[in-house]
């Protein structure tokens, strides 16, 4: 009997502490495609959720393709986040939610995206995040989005929503102030892929260029329309350079350097650095926020383009 | 006799926990009573806010957020005393008259106002509380140029400067 008593406690107590322990860690999951995103979800949900990135630092979500790891993250998942406007080429986020049933929220939606003309059709620019006006957009619908997920923690992702925000238009407002040091005439921004025209609007770079980027590559280094690099825009870009004198032109981390490496040989213009564009940095970069991504290209460009001491 | 030890055992453990969190609970000290506050005459006051510059609407507001949304906001405690939710000019002094919620001795307002954004200057928020023609505060509040101008201004009000002032 006493045998019998010890052990009914002892199952007792293990079913107990069984509860509390799965209690305790099965957390939601999120899926972002792109690091971007994943960072703005991880700063809206804290240590509530788990939130995890398809794409890794230096990955290109143009050319992007999905792998079997992939498709475990996603069926994992309880809540799935794309950028949308065609940045995740052949829609890849889309099939991969789709294929394993799972949610997904397009965090660019009700945004007025950039157009560009290529070949006679119109196509929305998705590299929306470089301005920062559209990334409290892509956090406020992240918001909209977990407090759907995880209604009982709601007011807490709301709270760092808030804060969050508050902390973007602080860097808008340091962005003006950096971007302020390069004159007008020396804000020329020249990059390898169309990926800054946002960027380009807001802080008033390329004036010549109606406030768009240059770069040799079109708005996607795939095969979409308007999308690589043709002889045509290669000519554009060189008569860009030697035109408005730009003073310095960047690679970036997720392309292959290769075509503006050439355009700097061809022009004689120095390479500035290399810019985040698709994705952000690794670990102790810098760069591996939304916000370290921002500043450390910030201060490349202007450390590039600004006048040095003699006035160069 | 096996089961009645048992039952006396297991008797002994719950009957001991039992004792033991009712003895926590008695020693536990006794609420702590809130600290007694006699309201001040809210017709006495009036307060008057002046930005330096234009208010506008915030792009980094959150969505669904009343507070975020307004221009300008004054709040004491978790009483709202003025909000605009359209612009206001620059300059343009706004007075807030009676001031409800005020009470004798400490006494904190919390106030936030957007700038345009991409403002090219600092700027500044001046509050004054008026009793009567005293001014009991005057101070201003400053904002890095682009960045929302919000703080709380405290200040004392006591029972002798209302009565020589005659209210």
């Amino acid at each position: 009997m006493f045998r019998l008593l010890v052990l009914f406690a002892l199952a007792l107590l293990w079913c107990n502490t069984a509860s509390a322990a799965k209690s305790e860690t099965r957390k939601l999951v999120v899926v972002a495609s792109t690091t971007q995103i994943a960072d703005f979800a991880r700063q809206v949900a804290g240590n509530r959720l788990v939130v995890r990135s398809i794409l890794a630092p230096g990955a290109d979500p143009h050319t992007y393709q999905p792998t079997p790891d992939d498709v475990q993250i996603v069926l994992g998942a309880d809540l799935c986040l794309e950028n949308g406007l065609h940045l995740e080429g052949k829609n890849w986020m889309g099939a991969l939610a789709r294929d394993a049933g799972k949610p997904l929220v397009t965090v660019t939606r009700g945004l007025a995206p950039l157009t560009l003309g290529s070949s006679g059709r119109q196509v929305p620019d998705p590299h929306a995040w470089f301005s920062l006006t559209n990334a409290a957009l892509y956090v406020n619908n992240i918001i909209q989005a977990l407090e759907r997920l995880d209604p009982p923690n709601s007011a807490e992702y709301r709270s760092r929503g808030k804060l969050y925000l508050q902390q973007l238009r602080v860097l808008d407002s340091w962005i003006r102030e950096q971007v302020n040091r390069i004159p007008p005439q020396r804000r020329i921004l020249v990059t390898t892929h169309d990926a800054f025209n946002y960027f380009c609007r807001e802080f008033r770079f390329n004036p010549e260029n109606d406030y768009l980027s240059i770069a040799p590559v079109g708005w996607s280094t795939g095969s979409e329309v308007g999308a690589g690099m043709t002889p045509e825009r290669h000519r554009q870009v060189v008569e860009s350079i030697r035109k408005a004198r730009a003073q310095a032109i960047f690679v970036e981390t997720t392309i292959n350097p290769k075509q503006i490496r050439g355009i700097a040989r061809e022009t004689g213009v120095k390479i500035g650095g290399e810019l985040y564009s698709d994705s952000m940095g690794t670990a102790g970069s810098g760069a591996d926020t939304y916000i370290g991504m921002m500043r450390e290209n910030v201060l490349l460009i202007v450390q590039a383009l600004q006048p040095g001491p003699k006035g160069n | 006799m096996r089961f009645a030890l048992v039952a006396v055992i297991w008797l002994i453990l719950v009957g001991g926990m039992a004792l033991y969190t009712y003895q926590r609970e008695r020693r536990q000290p006794p609420p702590i009573a809130e600290p007694v506050t006699k309201e001040a005459s809210m017709e006495a006051y009036t307060l008057e806010i002046t930005p330096t510059f234009a208010t506008a609407a915030d792009p980094f507001a959150l969505q669904g957020d009343s507070d975020a949304a307004a221009t300008l906001l004054v709040r004491v405690g978790e009483r709202e005393l003025y909000r605009s939710d359209e612009p206001l000019a620059a300059g343009e002094t706004v007075s807030v008259r009676p001031v409800p919620g005020l009470v004798m001795g400490l006494n904190e307002i919390y106030l936030r106002a957007v700038p345009p954004r991409g403002a090219t200057n600092d700027h500044a928020l001046r509050v004054r509380l008026l009793q009567g023609g005293r001014v009991v505060l005057d101070q201003t509040l400053w904002g890095e140029k682009g960045r929302n101008v919000s703080g709380s201004v405290p200040f004392t009000l006591t029972e002798a400067g209302e009565a020589a002032d005659g209210q």
